[in-house]
């Protein structure tokens, strides 16, 4: 929004010194309307095309593309969705999906409070080196630890399974994850725990009524943070899930593209009910995140 | 005189709740070590209202932490209801303490918060319930106990964050400068609120602020601390009237007083003859001498209220020039160009001097003190029973 206010700003100076004021904010107004619009319609586009083709014919999609809405239902059909179900193991797949972004998700926040909660509270020497180093270990594209996590894997025989793939994800994320709640907590002042303290609280009492609850808005960003990175990770599924009935969406959407035939409206199908678990994990908590700065009674 | 201005000010018949013995606390900083308390002794009494005053960085609000048990002192000891406590955490302590940043729980609601400490301590339901309303009916909260802190003002806060120290029943309270953020007039009004509940309670209350008014208002005992030291406790009357050194003398009352550098002419038991610096000779009785303490070079010191100021040059005394005016209503405080820079007066609004008109300045005998100049101890102070002002040589 700050953009768009910038813009309509500008329009709004550009025009400004012919017009009365009133006649201004309006002009100012509309300015802004017509950038919202403008970029809410540049950033939903593709998503309207996804969502357009899932429902469209084969030969709809690869020679006369249509988008719009009265050929788009002239041509309606959910045989897209119908054969994702049917043909293939799709339920399976986002079953797993499902599965290790919920253990990656309360692996990696339980981890990070802990962890942040210490580094902020608990005097130890090397403390700051420590935190930054965790930083540091974010900085592998994961591919370059994809091919030594299979051979380690493989001994320990965790390829193909929920934990193994999801202790992947959360190497991935715990080291940003530690260094946002290490953040965070820097910024829960230590006199409410002190309070707590004084009020008769065990140091896990302050931890459990005091701190875990102030750090909530933290926490819901090192959550919705753990589930992009395993909802949408490719690499480390590919690698560390060589059997098709363990996979996770990513990959498997990938063996929708053949030798020489790709089923995009398959492909467009599974897009398009993958995109529902983000879009209600942020809507839902989203609202705990505002909840969080509500009450933040400072 | 019933009320003592010494530190070991314990009568007899009155039951020590907290004493202090010697206590120290070190900081490690990367230059090395910083002093924050530096041996402080003192003996807090059942039922009184001790409050620690001293300007930011003396060590006062350290002090109350190492009571509380948030910080663990480097050296010394204290007693709690007669027993040693320095090695009990904080949570053992039974003391309650309201912070400057008022430290309510944002996710609980008013009741919620108040009802904190009891149900940590296992309290059934319905007790809690009570005490809760009690300590809510006392603090006059009542209506206020469902909202969330968030929807509430400074001051109903901060009377929240008081009814969660009382509603335990504590050894004592510690107060760490829990008025700092508030308004002027909210602050007067928590002030009368917080003395009224001090008396319906018979609490033992530790009280920090660097406001010498706040101090003085409230307080049984106060304490002046600087630089990691109790420079004198007393009644706060005692230490107005009685400054220990110059740096209580310039710390409690407001406007400060006045210092002026100068020389003994002559002095012993009854009289002083001083002469000012560039300025007048004055002579006056004294009510007290301490020549162990005493150097020719002194500081003379009076409080602004307690003179006399008169326009007539002619008049013998301090010769001064108006420079400012502040006038407060009844009174003005007049800010003057004297023999060694600026000296403030406080005159009723009729006796008032134009700015840039001259000002002769006499100060009342029974405020005037005589500190050592090099130590800034007081040795000597003006008879207080002597009426008038000193007499110019």
């Amino acid at each position: 929004m700050v953009f768009s206010d910038r813009v309509s700003n500008r329009i709004q100076s550009f025009v400004g010194g012919i017009l009365p004021y009133q006649e201004r904010l309006q002009v100012r107004k509309a300015a802004l309307y017509f950038v919202v619009i403008l970029t809410c319609v540049v950033m939903m586009f593709p998503m309207y095309w996804m969502l357009v083709a899932s429902v469209q014919p084969y030969d709809h999609i690869v020679q006369t593309p249509t988008w719009f809405p009265t050929q788009v239902i002239a041509a309606f059909q959910i045989d897209a969705y119908i054969s994702v179900f049917a043909d293939r193991n799709f339920e399976r797949w986002y079953l797993n999906s499902v599965l290790v972004a919920i253990i990656a998700i309360v692996s990696s926040v339980g981890a990070s409070t802990l962890a942040g909660y210490g580094l902020t509270r608990v005097q130890f020497r090397g403390r700051k080196n420590f935190a930054r180093l965790i930083l540091f270990s974010y900085m592998f594209p994961p591919i370059l630890l994809a091919f030594p996590q299979y051979q380690i894997w493989r001994r320990l025989g965790l390829l193909n399974s929920y934990i193994g793939i999801s202790v992947a994800h959360i190497a991935i994320s715990l080291p940003f994850s530690m260094w946002m709640m290490w953040k965070f907590f820097q910024t829960v002042p230590i006199a409410y725990e002190e309070a707590a303290w004084m009020n008769g609280a065990s140091q896990f009492h302050s931890f459990k009524d005091v701190a875990i609850p102030m750090a909530k808005p933290g926490m819901v960003a090192v959550a919705i943070f753990t589930f992009a990175v395993s909802w949408n990770d490719f690499t480390m599924a590919t690698i560390l899930l060589p059997d098709s009935s363990m996979q996770t969406l990513p990959p498997a959407v990938q063996t929708f593209v053949q030798q020489n035939y790709v089923y995009w409206g398959q492909i467009m199908a599974a897009s398009t009910l993958m995109s529902i678990p983000p879009f209600l994990l942020v809507y839902k908590l989203q609202e705990s995140i505002l909840e969080g700065f509500r009450t933040g009674g400072l | 005189m019933a009320k003592t201005e010494s530190n070991s000010g314990s009568l007899p018949d009155e039951k020590i709740q907290i004493s202090l013995e010697n206590l120290r606390k070190e900081f490690d900083i990367p230059s090395g070590i910083e002093v924050a308390v530096d041996g402080v002794d003192l003996d807090i009494q059942e039922g009184d209202f001790v409050t620690l005053v001293g300007p930011s960085g003396c060590g006062k609000t350290t002090t109350l932490r190492c009571i509380a048990g948030l910080e663990t002192a480097t050296e010394g000891t204290l007693y709690l209801e007669g027993e040693e406590a320095i090695d009990t955490s904080p949570q053992d302590r039974d003391l309650a303490m309201v912070f400057q940043r008022i430290a309510l729980y944002p996710h609980m609601t008013a009741r919620e918060n108040i009802e904190y400490p009891l149900k940590l301590a296992g309290m059934s339901r319905k007790q809690r319930t009570e005490r809760v309303d009690t300590a809510a009916e006392i603090v006059q909260i009542d209506g206020l106990l469902d909202k969330y802190p968030g929807e509430l003002s400074g001051g109903q806060q901060q009377r929240i964050a008081i009814s969660r120290a009382i509603v335990r029943e504590p050894v004592a309270f510690l107060m760490d400068e829990p008025m700092s953020d508030l308004d002027a007039k909210l602050k007067r009004e928590m002030r009368k609120e917080l003395s009224r509940i001090h008396k319906e309670l018979n609490a033992t209350i530790v009280y920090v602020t660097h406001d010498q008014e706040e101090a003085m208002t409230m307080s049984d005992k106060i304490a002046v601390m600087n630089d990691g030291q109790i420079e004198q406790v007393g009644h706060p009357e005692d230490v107005y009237r009685i400054p220990n050194n110059t740096f209580v003398a310039q710390f409690i009352g407001s406007p400060e007083i006045n210092l002026l550098d100068a020389s003994i002419v002559d002095i012993d038991e009854d009289r002083a003859v001083v002469e000012i610096e560039d300025g007048p000779t004055l002579s006056f009785d004294i009510g007290e001498y301490l020549p162990e303490k005493a150097s020719d070079d002194v500081k003379l010191g009076f409080r602004p209220r307690k003179v006399e100021a008169v326009a007539d040059p002619d008049v013998a005394g301090i010769q001064t020039t108006v420079d400012l005016h502040e006038p407060l209503g009844d009174e003005v405080h007049m800010y003057l160009e004297g023999p060694q820079g600026e000296m403030r007066t406080v005159v009723p609004v009729e006796d008032e001097i134009p700015e840039g008109d001259h000002a002769t300045i006499l100060p009342e005998i029974p405020t005037l003190y005589l500190f050592n100049s090099s130590t800034g101890d007081r040795f000597a102070r003006g008879h207080p029973d002597r009426t008038g002002t000193a007499d110019v040589a």
